[in-house]
């Protein structure tokens, strides 16, 4: 494929330019999936955000105003999409979904380092998506975005101590469940003491 | 471990570890994808450009074809008339005769060669005026403007060539001329030769016989139909087609045409990268599953039943330009029951039910019975689709036609 630089690209995705959009989705849809494992599901409902996230930045390219980064206009627009996924009343019909006061407050043992590295990717997305809906949300908005709290509360429509709390919450369930999968199973104990 | 060490070490697995599972959704993406788009002046500009092409090519055909046997027509005389022997001419222009010549005048009548200062008649008696005698007496080949000065001074017909011969009637002759050398001038009292201005029709109703040349007016009969069939030439739209054609004139230049025609539009390709698939028309809405669809090889024929009604004008007697709007319905698909061209990297295109269209073309009479065309056609039906569907498949196409005039009416 030929390489084409960032000004063609647009210029290309603007005209509609199937050559130019191609290019665009195969140099940013593995970044972009894994933002929209972050928020979806599974995978099938995380490719259906990413489709629906390029739909967008294809729609809209035309209002992007070349000041700021590209990539980063376009993360934004796929972070919404996922947020907009998560706040649809479909959504949350489909998932029944309780809020904060609903939500069980985690007390395990936090995990150290190497258990958070020697964990697998695909477990380790799969325990973020298995994350509560809210929490998911303001710990990705704050972990990987980089938002404060504040911005999160007005993103989100909730308190900046609400915020906090699913952030901390969130960090709590995944430590410990990162710790329960890397618990050594009976089996491999009885195997490592023959 | 610190918050803030394991918030980093999650973003450095996310940064550096790969997806177990690859996905390639762009074919997915790019059916959802509105068409590229066009700017609706451009479309115009083709449109225009390429009847400006089909216009050309017929002008340039019919200047081929005129060079190849047929002289040009003198302007002033219509018809092919001057490229008949005197015989000839007098049997057939029986009618166009209009009045006598008397007294000088009646001497004034003269040609070059053979010009006789009588008053010249035809075979059935009739006096012949000056314009017809002298077109009557003219060469094959030679071209003449006939030039009416003045009723009340002097009726002259002057003939482009460089000798003169004055009526005897009048005046002396200047010089004997040469066979086949003509300028003559007449020069005669207006109530003693009249000059007669010779309807075309007229002359469409008496044919030339034997003359292998086509009635010069045949465009001025007020109804024709004929019978054709053509080819079709277009990225996706090639094919054949059958066509009955009525035409009627409104005037000496105007006609309105209706034709319906039965078409076969072949989707058999040659290149494989196309193929038909079952697709919904409706574009699938943001995030909502796309249809599913299976694909077939490119395979599928479409015939369709066109009714164009037309306007055209007849820029002269072999060329007619027309104009109009083309409705064409699907009424039978072999082949692939296929509704949509799915193409690699484009948006599917339904193939029309119901195609709207517009038409231009170029007619060119080589006989009165024979004319062939060249017609440019051009899908409206995305100018009037609703955005949330998928772009029509445009049919458009450049068709060239032949076709025979079996019933030529009055």
């Amino acid at each position: 494929m030929p390489e084409f630089s960032e000004l063609e690209i647009i210029d290309g995705c603007c005209a509609g330019n199937r050559t130019y959009q191609e290019f665009l989705y195969r140099q940013y849809h593995t970044e972009f999936l894994k933002v929209c494992m972050r928020y979806a599901q599974d995978f099938q409902d995380a490719e259906q955000l990413l489709q629906d996230g390029f739909l967008k930045i294809f729609h809209n390219i035309q209002k992007f105003e070349r000041k700021g980064s590209f990539e980063g206009w376009m993360r934004k627009i796929m972070v919404n999409t996922c947020l907009d996924h998560l706040k649809s009343k479909s959504f949350k019909d489909k998932r029944q979904l309780a809020f904060i006061s609903d939500l069980p407050e985690f007390t395990g043992h936090p995990c150290d380092a190497t258990a958070l590295q020697k964990i697998a990717f695909d477990n380790l997305v799969a325990i973020i998506q298995s994350l509560p809906p809210t929490s998911k949300a303001v710990f990705n908005l704050f972990v990987f975005e980089g938002f404060s709290h504040k911005e999160i509360a007005k993103e989100l429509n909730i308190s900046e101590g609400t915020s906090q709390w699913h952030v901390n919450n969130a960090r709590k369930n995944l430590q410990q469940k990162i710790m329960e999968q890397n618990k050594p199973t009976e089996e491999s104990v009885r195997n490592y003491g023959q | 471990m610190d918050n803030k060490v394991f918030d980093q070490i999650l973003r450095e697995r996310f940064k550096n570890d790969t997806l177990p599972e690859q996905i390639d959704g762009w074919q997915k993406l790019s059916a959802m994808l509105p068409a590229t788009r066009k700017r609706r002046s451009l479309v115009y500009w083709k449109i225009a450009a390429s009847l400006l092409l089909v216009s050309g090519l017929s002008i340039g055909f019919n200047f081929l074809f005129r060079q190849s046997g047929q002289k040009p027509l003198p302007s002033g005389i219509t018809g092919n008339q001057s490229t008949q022997i005197p015989t000839k001419i007098s049997r057939s222009s029986a009618g166009i005769v209009q009045s006598q010549a008397t007294g000088g005048a009646n001497k004034a009548l003269t040609t070059s060669s053979d010009g006789p200062s009588t008053p010249k008649k035809d075979l059935t008696g009739n006096t012949m005026t000056s314009s017809a005698w002298s077109r009557a007496h003219t060469p094959v080949g030679n071209h003449y403007d006939i030039t009416v000065v003045s009723k009340s001074q002097t009726n002259k017909i002057i003939l482009p060539k460089h000798q003169t011969s004055v009526l005897p009637g009048n005046s002396e002759a200047k010089q004997d001329l040469p066979a086949n050398t003509h300028k003559a001038e007449i020069a005669a009292n207006d109530h003693n030769i009249p000059v007669t201005a010779i309807d075309p029709p007229d002359i469409a109703k008496n044919p030339i016989p034997g003359s292998g040349a086509m009635p010069a007016n045949h465009r001025y009969r007020a109804t024709a139909i004929a019978f054709g069939g053509g080819m079709n030439y277009g990225v996706l739209n090639t094919g054949y087609n059958l066509n009955l054609t009525a035409r009627h004139s409104l005037g000496r230049h105007i006609f309105i045409e209706g034709a319906i025609a039965f078409l076969y539009n072949g989707q058999a390709e040659k290149s494989s990268t196309y193929a038909v698939q079952n697709f919904l028309p409706t574009r699938p809405a943001p995030g909502q599953v796309s249809a599913s669809h299976t694909t077939n090889p490119a395979a599928s024929n479409f015939y369709y039943l066109s009714v164009n009604p037309s306007m055209g004008y007849q820029i002269n007697k072999t060329i007619a330009l027309s104009a109009g709007p083309d409705l064409q319905q699907r009424i039978a698909s072999l082949g692939q029951d296929g509704t949509a061209i799915y193409t690699p990297g484009r948006d599917p295109r339904i193939i029309p039910q119901l195609d709207l269209g517009f038409t231009g073309k170029a007619d060119f009479l080589i006989s009165p019975k024979i004319e062939t065309g060249i017609l440019f056609r051009n899908g409206l039906n995305n100018l009037l689709k609703k955005p949330d569907l998928h772009p029509y498949l445009n049919r458009r196409y450049i068709q060239v036609q032949l076709k025979y005039n079996f019933l030529l009416g009055k």
